[in-house]
């Protein structure tokens, strides 16, 4: 795969990859995603992920395989890099995309709306895709045969059928092996055609990535999952079924995406003495930029955070706005933020009143909520 | 004495108390103005002192810390003083955090010599 454009660092941060989907409405770029040692990419229009890849040492992950790759990590590192319409022309080109805002594939085309959880019939016959020795989290790649009416009721996108789209030609595809060892893949797993099933999945509001296999894939050599990789499952034999329907929940995630809040929270990043910021809550880091190994990082903010929860109601005060620790290295700082929680580390040379501007302007653009 | 060196910071415009605090919470000296120092306070000011080492803690070296925690009306200043204690000040936010600040400069050497 040839190096795509650089384009314009907004920022690295770590979240879900579901979260990339829901966040970048109006993002036009490449997401650059880093698992271990290996790394890859998603390209994305407006929401839309027009192609996954993902690379480690010589094994490559394209389209869904990578995709899932991803979604078996329950946080990803990825730098959003924005594009300029050159950029990313060029990077369409570059991964084989066409780009007419209505990429039509190759094979045979798909009239009308596409649901996201469309499979192709070609999926069946995947091509073999190797998962990154030692990583255990990727599921083994899933064969499936060629479904009919598969409906998702997670989203439905009219309109352009991305390249991703399987094409039939994929039912000849090669097995898929996976790297010895690797249980985080799951094995390949034999599906005939669907027959109207439904199955309930949880889903995230917001853009919907189609994501159908690249018709390139066809000719993708079998892939081997890595040696050592225990999180890939084994491949499961599925019965065949028929119109599968995807009744899946739909959790409303709140917009922070690439557009109004990462763009807030990636310029405070860029403040002189801001070392790094993260967005997290009780259960998990939702965003984080900046230099600091972030666990680290959210594990001290949570520890704040706790003393606050006990203090502030000891207190006949109301809700707490802001905690600093100031310490010889620099400033550690919590706030609420909307539904979650801001924690800035800061160096020396920001001093108290700095840091209550920033805040007091960040809360007049976002209006968080404040921690009773 | 030593309260007569808190007093100092007493006096400052819209500085409602001042503690002088152990690392484990426990309370040396205090005095107030215009607020009450009711159980729950002083249980809140404990918690604040041994929450904020446990998170300092975290850091190498668990270096000396000083704590601001902000609420909509009032704020808390926690400061060094030396290694076990620490000095605690209970202001409304119309307080000027610079003129405390150069208070606690002033006088460090004096609290610490009595403690």
């Amino acid at each position: 795969m040839k190096e795509l454009p650089e384009g314009k660092s907004l920022g690295w941060m770590q979240a879900p990859a579901s979260w990339i989907d829901s966040h970048t409405v109006r993002f036009i770029g490449v997401v650059r995603v880093v698992i271990q040692d290996g790394e890859g990419f998603i390209l994305i229009k407006k929401g839309k992920p027009l192609f996954h890849y993902f690379k480690h040492g010589t094994i490559e992950l394209k389209g869904h395989t990578a995709l899932d790759y991803f979604n078996s990590h329950p946080v990803i590192e990825f730098n959003l890099c924005k594009y300029t319409p050159d950029e990313f022309t060029w990077a369409m080109k570059l991964c084989n995309i066409e780009d007419h805002d209505r990429v039509v594939p190759k094979e045979p085309a798909v009239p009308g709306p596409v649901s996201r959880e469309h499979i192709p019939p070609a999926r069946t016959a995947d091509s073999p895709v190797a998962k990154p020795a030692g990583d255990t989290r990727i599921p083994d790649p899933v064969m499936v045969s060629p479904p009919v009416h598969m409906v998702d009721k997670r989203a439905v996108v009219t309109g352009p059928v991305y390249r991703e789209h399987t094409p039939l030609s994929r039912m000849t595809d090669p097995p898929v092996t996976k790297p010895a060892g690797d249980t985080r893949i799951p094995d390949p797993v034999a599906v005939s055609p669907p027959v109207h099933t439904v199955e309930k999945r949880a889903a995230v509001s917001g853009p919907v990535s189609v994501e159908h296999n690249l018709p390139s894939r066809t000719a993708v050599p079998p892939v081997a999952k890595p040696a050592g990789d225990t999180r890939i499952p084994d491949p499961v034999a599925v019965s065949p079924p028929a119109h599968t329907v995807e009744k899946k929940e739909v959790v409303q995630q709140p917009v922070v995406g690439d557009d109004p809040e990462v763009t807030i929270i990636s310029q405070i990043r860029d403040l002189e003495g801001i070392v790094a910021i993260a967005v997290f809550n009780d259960n998990r880091n939702i965003i984080m930029m900046g230099d600091a190994d972030s666990e680290v990082l959210v594990k001290i903010a949570r520890k704040m955070l706790e003393t606050a929860k006990k203090i502030t109601p000891l207190l006949p005060w109301g809700p707490f706005v802001h905690m600093t620790i100031q310490i010889p290295a620099g400033n550690m700082i919590i706030a609420p933020y909307h539904d979650n929680y801001l924690c800035l580390l800061t160096t020396r040379t920001i001093n108290i009143g700095h840091i209550r501007r920033i805040l007091r302007d960040l809360q007049q653009k976002g209006a968080p909520q404040r921690v009773s | 004495m030593l309260k007569k060196i808190l007093n100092k910071f007493l006096i400052l415009h819209d500085v409602r108390g001042v503690i002088v605090i152990r690392v484990d919470g426990g309370i040396v000296e205090s005095i107030k103005s215009g607020m009450e120092y009711d159980d729950a306070f002083m249980a809140a000011v404990s918690t604040l002192m041994v929450g904020s080492k446990a998170t300092a803690d975290n850091f190498d070296n668990a270096p000396a810390f000083m704590v601001f925690m902000e609420f909509p009306d009032y704020f808390l200043l926690l400061a060094p003083l030396k290694e076990e204690f620490y000095l605690l000040v209970i202001a409304q936010n119309t307080a000027n955090i610079g003129q405390i600040n150069q208070e606690m400069k002033k006088n460090k050497e004096d609290l610490v010599a009595l403690l």
